[in-house]
Protein backbone atom coordinates (compact mmCIF):
# COMPACT_ATOMS: atom_id res chain seq x y z
CA UNK A 1 0.00 0.00 0.00
CA UNK A 2 1.34 3.61 -1.01
CA UNK A 3 1.49 5.83 2.21
CA UNK A 4 -0.62 8.36 1.32
CA UNK A 5 1.58 12.00 0.77
CA UNK A 6 -0.09 15.01 2.81
CA UNK A 7 0.90 18.60 3.00
CA UNK A 8 2.08 17.34 7.08
CA UNK A 9 4.12 14.66 6.31
CA UNK A 10 6.01 16.46 3.25
CA UNK A 11 6.76 19.18 6.32
CA UNK A 12 8.07 16.52 8.29
CA UNK A 13 10.12 14.95 5.98
CA UNK A 14 11.56 18.27 5.35
CA UNK A 15 11.99 18.81 8.76
CA UNK A 16 13.77 15.27 9.31
CA UNK A 17 16.12 16.27 6.76
CA UNK A 18 17.04 19.93 7.87
CA UNK A 19 17.69 18.13 11.28
CA UNK A 20 20.29 15.62 9.82
CA UNK A 21 21.58 18.25 7.57
CA UNK A 22 23.03 21.86 7.60
CA UNK A 23 20.68 23.51 5.90
CA UNK A 24 23.65 25.32 3.75
CA UNK A 25 24.20 21.55 2.75
CA UNK A 26 20.78 21.59 0.42
CA UNK A 27 21.28 25.26 -0.80
CA UNK A 28 20.64 25.89 -4.59
CA UNK A 29 23.04 28.52 -6.65
CA UNK A 30 20.54 31.07 -5.78
CA UNK A 31 20.88 30.51 -2.07
CA UNK A 32 24.60 31.04 -2.44
CA UNK A 33 24.12 34.19 -4.63
CA UNK A 34 21.88 35.74 -2.14
CA UNK A 35 24.89 35.06 0.58
CA UNK A 36 27.49 36.45 -1.76
CA UNK A 37 25.06 39.33 -2.05
CA UNK A 38 24.82 40.56 1.78
CA UNK A 39 28.75 39.91 1.62
CA UNK A 40 28.93 42.37 -1.31
CA UNK A 41 26.60 44.88 0.18
CA UNK A 42 28.94 45.13 3.15
CA UNK A 43 31.49 45.78 0.48
CA UNK A 44 29.26 48.63 -1.31
CA UNK A 45 29.73 50.26 2.55
CA UNK A 46 33.16 49.03 3.62
CA UNK A 47 34.41 51.24 0.00
CA UNK A 48 32.48 54.41 0.67
CA UNK A 49 33.77 54.84 4.60
CA UNK A 50 37.01 53.40 3.74
CA UNK A 51 37.48 56.33 1.28
CA UNK A 52 35.88 59.06 3.72
CA UNK A 53 37.46 57.72 6.96
CA UNK A 54 40.70 56.88 5.30
CA UNK A 55 41.00 60.62 4.13
CA UNK A 56 41.40 61.55 7.76
CA UNK A 57 43.82 58.92 8.77
CA UNK A 58 47.03 60.14 9.63
CA UNK A 59 49.42 60.02 7.02
CA UNK A 60 51.62 57.24 8.80
CA UNK A 61 48.63 54.58 8.25
CA UNK A 62 47.18 56.04 5.09
CA UNK A 63 49.08 53.75 2.78
CA UNK A 64 47.63 50.93 4.26
CA UNK A 65 44.15 52.16 4.45
CA UNK A 66 44.42 52.60 0.90
CA UNK A 67 45.71 49.45 -0.27
CA UNK A 68 42.93 47.67 1.71
CA UNK A 69 40.68 50.23 0.27
CA UNK A 70 41.98 48.67 -3.60
CA UNK A 71 41.55 45.44 -2.11
CA UNK A 72 38.06 45.77 -0.80
CA UNK A 73 37.43 47.53 -4.52
CA UNK A 74 38.97 44.39 -6.18
CA UNK A 75 36.58 42.32 -3.59
CA UNK A 76 33.71 43.61 -4.82
CA UNK A 77 34.40 43.13 -8.51
CA UNK A 78 35.24 39.16 -7.93
CA UNK A 79 31.75 38.76 -5.63
CA UNK A 80 30.16 41.00 -8.40
CA UNK A 81 30.99 37.88 -11.04
CA UNK A 82 30.72 35.39 -8.87
CA UNK A 83 27.02 36.11 -8.15
CA UNK A 84 26.60 37.04 -11.79
CA UNK A 85 27.97 33.21 -12.69
CA UNK A 86 25.87 32.02 -10.40
CA UNK A 87 22.50 33.44 -12.24
CA UNK A 88 21.99 35.90 -9.20
CA UNK A 89 21.81 40.34 -9.46
CA UNK A 90 23.98 41.72 -8.10
CA UNK A 91 23.18 44.71 -5.33
CA UNK A 92 24.45 47.89 -6.38
CA UNK A 93 26.14 50.19 -3.83
CA UNK A 94 23.79 52.68 -2.20
CA UNK A 95 24.23 56.45 -3.19
CA UNK A 96 25.68 57.42 0.21
CA UNK A 97 25.92 55.86 3.39
CA UNK A 98 25.74 57.22 7.52
CA UNK A 99 28.67 59.24 7.93
CA UNK A 100 31.62 57.27 8.81
CA UNK A 101 33.90 59.52 10.39
CA UNK A 102 32.68 59.62 14.48
CA UNK A 103 36.24 60.73 15.76
CA UNK A 104 39.14 62.76 15.36
CA UNK A 105 40.59 60.59 13.47
CA UNK A 106 39.06 57.40 11.36
CA UNK A 107 41.31 54.59 12.93
CA UNK A 108 38.25 53.71 15.36
CA UNK A 109 35.86 53.78 12.11
CA UNK A 110 38.12 51.77 9.78
CA UNK A 111 38.17 49.35 12.60
CA UNK A 112 34.68 49.16 12.60
CA UNK A 113 34.35 49.13 8.32
CA UNK A 114 36.53 46.08 9.06
CA UNK A 115 35.25 43.79 11.36
CA UNK A 116 32.08 44.36 9.85
CA UNK A 117 33.47 42.72 6.87
CA UNK A 118 34.93 39.49 8.83
CA UNK A 119 32.13 38.81 10.16
CA UNK A 120 30.57 39.38 7.19
CA UNK A 121 32.76 36.88 5.54
CA UNK A 122 32.56 34.53 8.39
CA UNK A 123 28.62 34.31 8.40
CA UNK A 124 28.70 33.27 4.82
CA UNK A 125 31.82 30.82 4.75
CA UNK A 126 29.67 28.55 6.85
CA UNK A 127 26.44 28.63 4.18
CA UNK A 128 27.69 28.10 1.00
CA UNK A 129 27.10 25.23 -0.99
CA UNK A 130 29.54 26.26 -4.31
CA UNK A 131 33.14 25.22 -3.46
CA UNK A 132 34.41 28.20 -5.89
CA UNK A 133 32.40 30.48 -3.71
CA UNK A 134 33.71 29.42 -0.45
CA UNK A 135 37.24 29.41 -1.52
CA UNK A 136 36.47 32.98 -2.48
CA UNK A 137 34.92 33.60 1.14
CA UNK A 138 37.43 32.05 2.88
CA UNK A 139 40.27 33.99 1.07
CA UNK A 140 38.56 36.65 1.52
CA UNK A 141 37.87 36.10 5.51
CA UNK A 142 41.96 35.69 6.21
CA UNK A 143 42.18 39.28 3.87
CA UNK A 144 39.92 40.88 6.06
CA UNK A 145 41.00 39.47 9.38
CA UNK A 146 44.96 40.39 8.16
CA UNK A 147 43.19 43.91 7.89
CA UNK A 148 41.24 44.19 11.33
CA UNK A 149 44.28 43.10 13.08
CA UNK A 150 46.69 46.19 11.19
CA UNK A 151 43.31 49.04 11.90
CA UNK A 152 43.20 47.94 15.46
CA UNK A 153 47.24 48.34 15.71
CA UNK A 154 46.57 51.84 14.06
CA UNK A 155 43.93 52.54 16.49
CA UNK A 156 46.07 51.30 19.47
CA UNK A 157 44.61 47.96 20.62
CA UNK A 158 45.79 44.80 20.60
CA UNK A 159 45.87 43.61 16.86
CA UNK A 160 44.86 40.14 17.45
CA UNK A 161 43.48 39.66 20.99
CA UNK A 162 42.32 35.98 21.04
CA UNK A 163 43.09 32.80 18.62
CA UNK A 164 39.92 32.62 16.99
CA UNK A 165 38.41 35.53 14.32
CA UNK A 166 35.00 35.52 14.16
CA UNK A 167 34.33 39.46 14.04
CA UNK A 168 32.46 39.69 16.89
CA UNK B 1 58.17 41.85 21.01
CA UNK B 2 58.50 38.39 22.98
CA UNK B 3 55.29 39.78 24.86
CA UNK B 4 53.45 39.38 21.23
CA UNK B 5 55.55 36.13 20.33
CA UNK B 6 53.96 35.01 23.45
CA UNK B 7 50.36 36.05 23.15
CA UNK B 8 50.78 34.03 19.19
CA UNK B 9 52.73 31.08 21.01
CA UNK B 10 49.14 31.10 23.45
CA UNK B 11 47.25 31.45 20.07
CA UNK B 12 48.72 27.94 18.38
CA UNK B 13 47.76 26.14 21.55
CA UNK B 14 44.29 27.45 21.48
CA UNK B 15 43.86 26.05 17.96
CA UNK B 16 45.40 22.54 18.59
CA UNK B 17 43.15 22.15 22.63
CA UNK B 18 40.40 23.24 19.42
CA UNK B 19 41.49 20.95 17.38
CA UNK B 20 42.12 18.21 19.58
CA UNK B 21 38.34 18.31 20.85
CA UNK B 22 36.94 17.39 16.73
CA UNK B 23 35.62 13.94 16.09
CA UNK B 24 38.37 12.21 14.73
CA UNK B 25 41.27 14.59 15.69
CA UNK B 26 44.82 12.64 16.39
CA UNK B 27 45.62 11.90 19.67
CA UNK B 28 46.64 14.72 22.32
CA UNK B 29 49.72 14.17 21.49
CA UNK B 30 52.19 16.40 23.60
CA UNK B 31 54.54 18.52 21.44
CA UNK B 32 58.35 18.17 22.80
CA UNK B 33 58.99 21.03 24.81
CA UNK B 34 61.02 24.08 22.96
CA UNK B 35 64.96 24.10 22.55
CA UNK B 36 65.10 27.83 22.88
CA UNK B 37 68.76 27.53 23.84
CA UNK B 38 70.19 29.03 20.59
CA UNK B 39 67.13 31.38 19.68
CA UNK B 40 67.24 35.15 19.39
CA UNK B 41 65.30 35.41 22.65
CA UNK B 42 69.33 34.48 24.10
CA UNK B 43 70.38 37.67 22.65
CA UNK B 44 69.69 40.35 24.29
CA UNK B 45 73.02 42.67 23.84
CA UNK B 46 70.75 44.94 21.98
CA UNK B 47 73.67 45.15 18.61
CA UNK B 48 73.16 45.49 14.96
CA UNK B 49 73.66 41.68 14.89
CA UNK B 50 70.83 40.34 17.70
CA UNK B 51 68.73 43.25 15.72
CA UNK B 52 69.42 42.02 12.53
CA UNK B 53 68.72 38.74 13.95
CA UNK B 54 65.30 39.58 15.54
CA UNK B 55 64.35 40.88 11.74
CA UNK B 56 65.48 37.84 10.42
CA UNK B 57 63.37 35.73 12.95
CA UNK B 58 60.07 38.27 12.47
CA UNK B 59 60.59 37.43 8.67
CA UNK B 60 60.61 33.79 9.41
CA UNK B 61 57.59 33.75 11.30
CA UNK B 62 55.51 35.70 9.46
CA UNK B 63 56.33 33.64 6.46
CA UNK B 64 55.46 30.44 8.21
CA UNK B 65 52.24 32.94 9.84
CA UNK B 66 51.24 33.57 6.02
CA UNK B 67 51.76 30.20 4.99
CA UNK B 68 49.55 28.80 7.62
CA UNK B 69 46.90 30.64 7.03
CA UNK B 70 46.76 30.35 3.25
CA UNK B 71 46.68 26.74 3.90
CA UNK B 72 44.00 27.12 6.39
CA UNK B 73 41.80 29.09 3.87
CA UNK B 74 42.51 26.28 1.01
CA UNK B 75 41.27 23.66 3.37
CA UNK B 76 38.35 25.77 4.75
CA UNK B 77 37.34 25.87 0.69
CA UNK B 78 37.67 22.22 0.57
CA UNK B 79 35.53 21.34 3.74
CA UNK B 80 32.35 22.05 2.72
CA UNK B 81 29.50 24.07 4.20
CA UNK B 82 30.27 23.01 7.80
CA UNK B 83 30.89 23.94 11.06
CA UNK B 84 34.54 22.44 10.82
CA UNK B 85 34.99 24.89 7.53
CA UNK B 86 34.27 28.11 9.54
CA UNK B 87 36.69 27.03 12.73
CA UNK B 88 39.23 26.45 10.11
CA UNK B 89 38.64 30.05 8.52
CA UNK B 90 38.69 31.26 11.85
CA UNK B 91 42.08 29.69 12.88
CA UNK B 92 43.31 30.83 9.35
CA UNK B 93 42.71 34.27 9.90
CA UNK B 94 44.64 34.71 13.45
CA UNK B 95 47.26 32.94 11.41
CA UNK B 96 46.51 35.75 9.12
CA UNK B 97 46.68 38.74 11.49
CA UNK B 98 50.02 36.88 13.15
CA UNK B 99 51.65 36.91 9.50
CA UNK B 100 50.40 40.91 9.16
CA UNK B 101 51.53 41.93 12.55
CA UNK B 102 55.26 40.30 12.71
CA UNK B 103 55.83 41.90 9.35
CA UNK B 104 55.19 45.34 11.12
CA UNK B 105 56.47 45.13 14.04
CA UNK B 106 58.87 47.81 14.94
CA UNK B 107 62.00 46.41 15.47
CA UNK B 108 64.28 49.37 16.69
CA UNK B 109 67.80 49.86 14.87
Amino acid sequence: MTPRLTRRSVLLAGIAVAAVRPSAAIATPRDDAAALNTVLAVEHAAIFDLAAAGATMPLAVRATVLRHYDEHRARRDTLTQRILALGGAPVAALPAYADPVSGPDGTADIVAVERASVRAYHAATGLLADAASRRLCATAFIDESRHLALARSAAGQAGAPGPFVTGL
Amino acid sequence: MALLLADFRAHHVAHLERIKTLPGAPGAAESPALDTSGSAASTSTGTKAATEKARAVLAGLAQLERKSAADGAAACAAAGPTDFAVLLAEIAGNEAQHGALLTTFPVPS
